[in-house]
């Protein structure tokens, strides 16, 4: 006998029951109906409206592989919100689809529990993807799909990738479109889009331990490097190059009516770029000239179990082996277009799929959005100090200043 | 009249009284339907409640005495139900401090903490798992060592080497001398047994499940309940329950990831009185919500039953045409209309600007973002005035009106000392509760402005109304807080309800609402 | 003998002083009626020109700078009945299923209500009025969530009415239109004379007769605006729509049309959505039209008469 067996009397930790406490109020047919072969019970997986049609495909194999019935359920926009409402009561699906930066909010809610990924497993998927599903040490998602933002560029009328900044504004100019450049800023402004200008001239959100660890005290809005990026912001709005004008009703509009040759945007443009026939290329957004590389966020998309899950045995099994297989990933990636996390998958998605490369290419310096709940106060002030020294409402430094304010006012409360 | 009302009552016509039969027995049969499995459950709450609404229904058309409950009842059931009692539960919930962080009950918060203590042992073995009963029903877990292919026996004694172990193509145990194995079928419905199983392979170590998988790992968090306390044997941190503040805290005040529901008594209601953000700006924002709510009801009601007024001439020609597009705006969804509205008011590209030769930045002025939240929310709103003022111009008492003409009256004069004053009797009380609805009317300014204008720094925006404040206070800043967010709503329900009530009574003494 | 007091009145119109032009007179009595509601016609279309120019644009975004679609297709709208992932032919009969018997219920059950609070004097009345115009200021936000509480309780016992079914929805539809309406139609029935009432009760008929018989028939009107807006207010909502029904199949107009609007849907899924808002609105109006007869007339100044 190669492994010891000790008395259960020096194992007292209620975690280690085999299972953790879920569905232990599902007992009501206990023995008395063992013959049958169905299984009653079902897998549900909330997502959201872009990934409901793809995952209704994709999780026909397992059911005929474990022979349960799997339900995808959809929730447009209130995915995190309705499934809140229901894991809090206990009710709601096993698992849901949802963005990185969700786990802060989720585990500190207790609505999601932590997954244990074998270690091959792991070593597998990109390791920044798992470190922004990564909450306190634990690991509460599996990641399946990443996205960052990405220059897109229409090579008829700009035939040359652009390396700073600069060479862009000058290429837009000499393409003689109505716009220079599309990204998205709005009336209240964008930090999501705006980031990438803010990285490359040295501004940070929260300070970093080199773990991947964030610092929620030391807001670096109004940091040296943050503030030349707001007085960047000012002088390209002056410039008319940022528009609070350019909001998402016409971003992707503006660069399929060819009314500008560059456009800062996801993958998500592509589908309506392919669909207008237009010749376009995707690269990395560039960074100011004599400043630092434009790193965009990364977003990655993953696979939580509610710890309201009624069937968490099947949950379990789907989210740490079954999402990893290198056949489903590509067949998740194909559908959805975006870069996959397992690391094998990845590379041969991208072989010859120029628009991955580009958008991996952009990804390169990429940092994951902040998934700490701290980062809930930097969206708003910092995107309306941004439209703010855009508009000329107020110099940059103002509303860097002012912006931090808030924030750490926020973070405080 | 009541008396000889209750009398009458009593001589129903044979249709009337089958009628009542019949629905009164889909009643009764509803009940013993409703009824089943609520026995079943053993909900006995539930069923003394179905039981006594079904026993008032029954009273209420059996009886002959008060008339007026047999109208009443259906109606206020389902207020009960569906209106009134969400706002119980709001007013309920501004009493605890629901919201992230603690929105689970303090059971569910110990087990997540727990959980979160349980690591994988490094360089432990993983296994593939299968479940099966020993011959004397002892469960017990059939493990396939992923490395290489042994095979293990789990139960409450530990783990012991199983031979006569046949596996199928994935490795797992299909088949073990001794040992009923279970389907997968078999194991989703019995999953829940398999909580009450703990394997364990060392002092501290133990065999965790996950999915059909299954690893080595080790706890390190415990919670004793001696001192309500969990306890982290790995860094030796101690996190003792606060029942205040429905969260675990160490020694120098460091939280735990998940805190639980409690209650917080008038807490919410004395932040929401003493939160500089809310005191501050507040009048400001009130003025301009009257206004807003005022001017939303004043121009929607004049556009609508201006229209209505021009359209109610028997033998004009097209009236049907233009009733068609009046109701238009009312029939497109208003989200996305909405949207079309923000399109339109684009300083740069958009038509109003286009249209009228102007460069007005809709979202950066006060006055010019009030103007934009007003003219759309006029255009969402005037088909609703337009039928409302239908109904009521045809509800007029023709006499009233062709007395008028014989005294001479016409045209504006007619309507403004006759037509207008008698609408109002019957609309009043509409106009009144269109006014709340726009004194809350959170989606326009939300989706259109936004509350914009705003400068940076700014918590309060040009168009923002206390709703929308609210909201952003509750749900904005950090994350969100259920009970702070339930107690402006019962603050702003007192305001807007106050005002809704002294206008009502004001009215109500010039004209005979009640009559 | 209600339709001829609407002609009778309808003849005697024209029977205006003679001295004025027949232009003028025209203008007087007509023209400025015309001229107000093609005022009111012009502002009520500008945003929907949008919505139809999207509809017809063959890339199928929103032109914003234009009113005009940069081309003619109706290719948005021939993705609304082949594509499987807009089931909009579903999505148009699940609402169609709900919306219409949640009016329906809920106008009789408000009718009801109105009648009582109308015709009867009995101890609470005014309290219960007033409440029932309160109870709808109460700040909504957060109604979702124990909307979300109350039917996942109700779920556990009956499956049939509880989230996911269309059964549960209807059941808010019908309560939460129920204020509304009551003042609506309690306004209207306070118009008819009480002298109808007494002459019926002379005439032997119990309150059930007298509401049915006569109450309802002579408040026509007032039953199909309520209708009207009942219905509208069911088929435009989304918020606890997306609550209850999440199987893109089971999906209301509304909620199905606002998945082709999310943030990360593309942008060329906005002509599809212009398409399927304008067939929507076809539907809406058409219900209009058809109620528009009941709405149209003058049913009790000629009782009174007759």
């Amino acid at each position: 006998m190669r492994r010891r067996t000790i008395g259960t009397a020096a194992f007292s930790a209620a975690a280690l029951s085999t299972l953790t406490a879920c569905g232990s109020d599902d007992d009501e047919n206990e023995g008395s109906d063992s013959e049958k072969q169905e299984f009653s019970g079902e897998l549900v997986i909330w997502a959201d409206e872009t990934r409901t049609p793809v995952l209704k495909e994709y999780v026909a194999e397992f059911e005929a592989q474990v022979g349960v019935k799997v339900t995808v359920e959809e929730h447009v926009e209130t995915l995190r919100e309705d499934f809140l409402a229901a894991a809090e009561q206990g009710q709601g699906p096993d698992i849901i689809v949802g963005a990185h930066d969700w786990a802060g909010q989720l585990a500190g809610d207790g609505v999601i529990v932590p997954v244990t990924l074998s270690e091959d497993r792991a070593a597998a998927l990109n390791e920044t993807s798992l470190k922004a599903f990564t909450v306190d040490g634990n690991l509460y998602g599996v990641p399946y799909a990443l996205e960052n933002l990405a220059l897109i560029r229409n090579t008829d009328l700009a035939a040359e990738a652009p390396a700073t900044f600069e060479e862009l504004i000058a290429a837009g100019e000499a393409a003689g479109t109505d716009e220079i450049l599309t990204m998205e800023v709005g009336v209240d402004g964008n930090a999501y889009s705006a980031y990438p200008l803010f990285s490359s001239m040295g501004g940070y959100l929260f300070a970093d331990d080199g773990q991947g660890n964030l610092d929620p005290n030391d807001v670096g809005v109004d940091s040296e490097g943050g503030i030349a990026a707001f007085e960047k912001f000012a002088e390209l709005g002056e410039a008319g190059i940022l528009k609070t004008t350019h909001d998402a009703s016409n971003v992707i509009p503006f660069f399929i009516d060819g009314k500008t040759a560059f456009m800062i945007s996801g993958p998500w443009a592509l589908t309506d770029v392919q669909g207008a026939g237009i010749d376009y290329e995707v690269t990395a957004i560039p960074g100011f000239e004599g400043q630092g590389p434009a790193a965009p966020f990364l977003g990655v998309q993953g696979f939580y179990v509610s710890a309201t899950a009624s069937n968490a045995l099947f949950a379990q099994e789907f989210v740490t082996n079954y999402v990893l297989t290198e056949e489903l990933q590509l067949q998740l990636a194909e559908a959805g277009g975006r870069l996959p996390a397992l690391t094998a998958a990845a590379e041969t998605y991208s072989e010859g799929n120029a628009d991955i490369q580009g958008f991996a290419a952009a990804g390169e310096d990429a940092v994951p959005m902040p998934n700490i709940p701290a980062m809930n106060a930097v969206w708003e002030p910092f995107g309306r100090a941004e439209a703010d020294a855009i508009d000329g409402a107020a110099s940059g430094e103002d509303a860097a200043t002012a912006a931090a304010q808030s924030i750490r006012d926020a973070i405080a409360s | 009249m009541l008396d000889r009302r209750s009398r009458t009552a009593g001589t129903a016509t044979a249709t009337g009284l089958i009628v009542k039969i019949a629905v009164l027995a889909l009643v009764a049969g509803l009940a013993v339907w409703a009824a089943l499995p609520l026995i079943g459950a053993e909900a006995w709450w539930a069923l003394a409640l179905e039981a006594a609404i079904v026993a008032i229904v029954f009273y209420t058309y059996l009886q002959r005495r008060a008339i007026p409950l047999k109208y009443l009842v259906p109606g206020t059931l389902l207020l009960i139900a569906f209106q009134i009692l969400p706002v119980v539960m709001t007013v309920g919930t501004s009493f605890s401090n629901y919201g992230d962080g603690h929105r689970v009950g303090k059971e569910q918060a110990i087990e997540a903490i727990v959980a979160a203590g349980v690591q994988q042992t490094p360089g432990g073995a993983t296994y593939l798992v299968a479940v099966g009963e020993s011959a004397d029903g002892e469960l017990t877990l059939l493990l396939t060592d992923t490395a290489d292919g042994s095979t293990w026996a789990g139960t409450e004694a530990g783990l012991n080497e199983l031979d006569g172990a046949r596996t199928d193509d994935s490795g797992r145990v299909a088949d073990a001398d001794g040992y009923t194995v279970w389907s997968l079928a078999e194991l989703g419905e019995r999953q829940g047994e398999l909580a009450e199983l703990a394997v364990p392979t060392g002092p501290e170590t133990g065999i965790k499940v996950q999915g059909l998988s299954a690893f080595e790992g080790a706890s390190t968090r415990s919670y004793d309940e001696s001192c309500d306390c969990i306890t982290d044997s790995a860094t030796g941190v101690v996190w003792h329950a606060d029942d205040q503040s429905g969260r675990f805290l160490t020694e120098d005040g460091q939280a735990a990831l998940v805190g639980w529901r409690v209650g917080v008594g008038f807490d919410n209601y004395l932040a929401v009185l003493t939160d500089p953000d809310i005191r501050g700006p507040f009048f400001g924002v009130f003025v301009w919500n009257i206004a807003f709510a005022a001017g939303s009801v004043l121009l929607t009601f004049a556009v609508g039953l201006g229209v209505a007024m021009a359209l109610n001439r028997p033998g004009m020609r097209g009236t049907k045409a233009y009733r068609a597009v009046m109701i238009l705006p009312y029939a497109m969804p208003s989200f996305a209309m909405i949207l079309m509205w923000a399109q339109m008011f684009n300083r740069d590209f958009g038509l109003v600007n286009d249209l009228l030769g102007l460069s007005v930045n809709w979202y950066g002025e006060t006055w010019a973002a009030r103007t934009m939240v007003l003219v759309a929310n006029t255009w969402l709103g005037f088909p609703y005035m337009f039928l409302i003022s239908l109904g009521a111009l045809q509800a007029l008492p023709a006499d009233s009106l062709e007395a008028a003409k014989i005294d001479g009256a016409t045209g504006f004069t007619a309507f403004r000392k006759i037509t207008l004053p008698l609408l109002l009797v019957a609309l009043t009380p509409l106009l009144i509760s269109s006014f709340a609805f726009n004194f809350n009317n959170f989606n326009i300014i939300e989706l259109l402005s936004g509350g914009a204008p705003f400068r940076s720094g700014d918590a309060i925006g040009g168009t923002d109304l206390l709703i929308t404040y609210a909201f952003r206070q509750a749900f904005g800043s950090s994350s969100a807080d259920y009970g702070f967010a339930s107690a402006v709503s019962v603050f702003i329900f007192i305001i807007v309800a106050t005002i809704s009530a002294v206008m009502f009574r004001t009215t109500r003494n010039q004209e005979d609402v009640y009559s | 003998m209600t339709r001829t007091s609407a002609t009778d009145r309808a003849r005697k119109a024209p029977k205006r002083p003679k001295r004025r032009g027949p232009f003028a007179r025209w203008a007087a009595d007509t023209g400025w009626r015309h001229l107000v509601a093609i005022l009111v016609v012009v502002f009520a279309l500008i945003p929907i020109v949008y919505v139809v120019s999207a509809a017809f644009n063959p890339t199928g975004t929103l032109s914003a700078t234009s009113l005009l679609p940069s081309g003619f297709s109706v290719n948005n709208f021939e993705r609304l009945f082949t594509e499987d992932n807009i089931p909009f032919a579903r999505w148009f009969f699940n609402s169609l299923v709900i919306a219409v018997p949640a009016a329906f219920i809920s106008i009789f059950v408000s009718s009801l209500a109105a009648y009582a609070f109308s015709r009867f004097r009995f101890k609470g009345r005014r309290p219960m009025l007033l409440f029932l115009l309160l109870i709808q200021m109460f700040p909504a936000f957060l109604s979702v969530v124990a909307l979300y509480l109350i039917f996942g309780a109700i779920g556990d016992f009956y499956p049939v009415a509880g989230l996911n079914s269309k059964l549960g929805l209807m059941l808010v539809y019908m309560g939460g239109a129920l204020g509304v309406s009551t003042w609506l139609m309690k306004g209207f029935f306070d118009t008819i004379p009480k002298e109808l009432d007494e002459a019926a009760v002379i005439d032997g008929a119990g309150h059930a007769q007298i509401f049915f018989g006569m109450i309802l028939p002579l408040s026509a009107p007032i039953i199909a605006i309520s209708g009207i807006l009942a219905f509208v207010g069911t088929m435009n909502d989304f918020i606890l729509a997306s609550l209850f029904l999440t199987d893109r199949p089971e999906m209301t107009l509304a909620v199905g049309l606002k998945t082709l609007t999310a943030a990360n849907s593309p942008a060329s899924y906005f002509g599809v959505f212009a398409a399927g808002t304008l067939i929507t609105s076809v539907l809406t109006v058409t219900v209009f039209m058809s109620l528009q007869r009941y709405i149209v007339s003058g049913l009790t100044g000629g009782a009174v008469k007759g």
